[in-house]
């Protein structure tokens, strides 16, 4: 993957991660339009981020 | 030891202190000397119980409490070593790792464990996991230098997040997301391959 969709992945993941959960997949699906991929790709790190317990909120 | 194509030995870059053949030579000499002191401190651990767990937070700050003073380290701050000492410290699992592998020990051997600080939520790791993470690392790199290094600094080196953000000259809060998005990637990437 290259630096650039690396970064849109990241900007769509903070954004989606700030809405409800069943808003998420209809803002994805406009923001990402036919890219599939992409909606998947920001998936799998939502779905990643929610098994973390969120220490990371901490030190 | 890797080379990248823009920096000095060991994966620097140049603007972490390599920019002149001078500095890159004492660049290289800092690293060396911790790379042996850590390797030092992980084998006491050993000797005193093979299957002990190796904590590189712990690694790292017993080899600064060993070397602050030396005049090696006159010109260096512990930031600066910590960072240094988290890419001496990853490579110096790594290749643990890889020598275990190598061997395929059995069990009698003892288990190649790991265990990063508890607040980064981060279980221990077998020496397969240690260098699935490594691999994932490189991939992170090539994708963001600064995130692979935000990520290094704090698993193998301790760095908590004013320190990071001291380190890559950013705002806490960048590094909490940066830190956040990372995670959840390398997770994903480990979940894939094991």
């Amino acid at each position: 993957m290259d630096s650039a969709r690396w970064d849109r992945i990241q900007t769509l993941f903070h954004e989606a991660a700030d809405l409800p959960e069943r808003q998420r997949r209809n803002f994805l699906q406009d923001a990402c339009q036919d890219d599939n991929g992409l909606v998947a790709d920001v998936f799998a790190l939502l779905e990643e981020d929610s098994l973390a317990d969120h220490s990371w909120t901490g030190t | 030891m890797r080379f990248r194509n823009n920096g000095t030995a060991h994966g620097f870059s140049p603007g972490e202190g390599g920019a002149t053949p001078a500095e890159r030579r004492a660049l290289d000499h800092l690293f060396s000397l911790t790379y042996e002191e850590l390797r030092r401190l992980a084998s006491t651990v050993k000797r005193g119980d093979p299957n002990a767990t190796l904590s590189p937070t712990t690694l790292v700050h017993e080899a600064w409490l060993k070397l602050a003073n030396s005049p090696h380290l006159a010109d260096t701050s512990r930031l600066h070593f910590k960072r240094i000492a988290a890419r001496a410290m990853r490579q110096l699992l790594v290749e643990a790792a890889r020598r275990r592998r190598a061997h395929k020990r059995g069990g009698g051997e003892g288990v190649f464990v790991v265990a990063f600080d508890d607040s980064l939520d981060e279980a221990a790791s077998s020496g397969d996991e240690l260098l699935a993470l490594d691999g994932a690392l490189d991939d992170l790199a090539r994708m963001s230098p600064r995130q692979a290094m935000l990520v290094e600094s704090r698993f193998f080196g301790g760095l908590d997040i004013g320190e990071t953000a001291a380190l890559l000259d950013v705002s806490e809060a960048t590094v909490l997301r940066d830190w956040r998005a990372a995670k959840a990637w390398l997770a994903h990437e480990l979940r894939r391959a094991g």
